[in-house]
């Protein structure tokens, strides 16, 4: 879910020459420079209407993982193993980017069919009545050439909060396969969301790392 | 022969008090492993769902058993057993079957008060109602009497284990182990 907003911070870092050329451009022949390589940089994407451009998710190369820890219980780990995302990556102004990704609460898993079951429960995140958990991206922000904050809106048993997620980004940028991996973590509040069960001895704060490689849409 | 003779436990009485053992054993078993063994959140969590029904499984052997031991009456003490080894063997017999029942009572209240819901489930995914609702005092004390009571528990059949050896190969002086549980 989280993670495709990351694309923005993805390829604000791994493209610096876009920007510099869009910021540079004042005079005439650098403004030429500038149009030129946002073309170019348009068709590559693909969608040469406009400077957005979509990155497509691949599951094979994505997991959801989550841990929790509990008093005089191990930890808890898992992974959601259904989801479903879009990337747009506007490439002049990375603030447009958007993320949107969805993930199936019930593809819960624990490695254990019976607590995967209790999980899918109204106890925890009762799936007959919130089968999906969405996150939108909201903003982006630089914070050097591998790392990015990313904060957006997720909703989880109908209840839309925003978290933040630290993002370490792996570009793989050459050749005709182009590939953006990512590495997101954040921590979310349960009670935020009214996941309250078993707390205070389940801890409130859910573990999240999201990884996940990209490719260009052709 | 089902029934109970004079001198010697008849098939139900066998069947049911090894059926009873297996299941204790069992129990205690997975509730060892539960606690101390080196789990995974996931197996734990399977390990704690098994044991909780297996629970009821431990009621309903126990229940069963007991209305026969009223129903059938159990043989007379052998012939030359000292005095005082029938009322000790009845006490420790007593005792067992308290114990087993305080684990049932423990384990179903400790279940029905924890804060989070989490009911036993039967075969067929039948949930066990609670007996009351969350009440984390009343988890807490329950669960200690659950602990002390398995240790108690693990003692009296370390006992009945090593008087039924003793009486199986240590014969009474006067008188054959013919009435002894274990099959000979």
């Amino acid at each position: 879910m989280l993670p495709i907003t990351i694309f923005g911070g993805a390829l604000l870092i791994a493209t610096p020459g876009i920007f510099s050329c869009r910021d540079a451009g004042v005079a005439g022949p650098m403004r030429k420079g500038a149009s030129f390589t946002r073309a170019l940089l348009a068709l590559i994407a693909a969608t040469a209407a406009q400077a957005r451009s979509s990155w497509k998710i691949d599951p094979s190369q994505t997991h959801v993982r989550f841990w929790v820890d509990a008093i005089g219980w191990p930890r808890t780990a898992g992974e959601f193993k259904s989801f479903e995302g879009r990337i747009d990556i506007d490439f002049d102004r990375p603030s447009r980017s958007r993320a949107d990704f969805r993930v199936a609460a019930k593809s819960v898993d624990v490695d254990s069919a019976t607590m995967d079951d209790y999980l899918r429960s109204e106890v925890f995140f009762n799936v007959a009545r919130f089968p999906d958990m969405r996150f939108v991206s909201t903003s982006v922000e630089k914070r050097d050439e591998h790392r990015a904050r990313v904060t957006g809106d997720l909703t989880m048993l109908g209840v839309t909060r925003p978290i933040g997620l630290d993002v370490e980004v792996a570009r793989k940028l050459a050749g005709t396969n182009k590939r953006v991996g990512f590495k997101a973590t954040g921590v979310i509040n349960r009670l935020d969301f009214g996941m309250n069960s078993g707390y205070p001895l389940i801890s409130d704060a859910i573990h999240l790392t999201v990884t996940t490689e990209a490719s260009a849409e052709p | 022969m089902l029934r109970n003779t004079r001198e010697m436990w008849g098939g139900v009485a066998k069947i049911l008090h090894w059926s009873a053992a297996a299941v204790v054993f069992a129990m205690l078993g997975l509730g060892l492993t539960m606690v101390h063994g080196d789990l995974g959140a996931g197996a734990k969590f399977e390990v704690y769902q098994l044991h909780k029904s297996t629970g009821f499984l431990v009621l309903a052997v126990t229940l069963v058993r007991g209305l026969w031991r009223i129903a059938d009456p159990p043989p007379a003490p052998p012939a030359g057993i000292r005095p005082w080894e029938p009322p000790l063997a009845r006490a420790l017999h007593r005792g067992l079957y308290i114990l087993i029942l305080s684990m049932i009572a423990s384990g179903w209240i400790m279940v029905s008060a924890s804060p989070l819901p989490l009911p036993a489930h039967l075969p067929g995914g039948f949930a066990v109602p609670n007996l009351t609702g969350p009440n984390a005092l009343l988890e807490a004390r329950t669960k200690f009497v659950h602990e002390v009571v398995s240790k108690l528990l693990i003692a009296a059949i370390g006992l009945h284990v090593a008087a039924a050896l003793k009486h199986h190969f240590a014969p009474i002086r006067h008188g054959p182990p013919a009435h002894a549980a274990i099959p000979s």
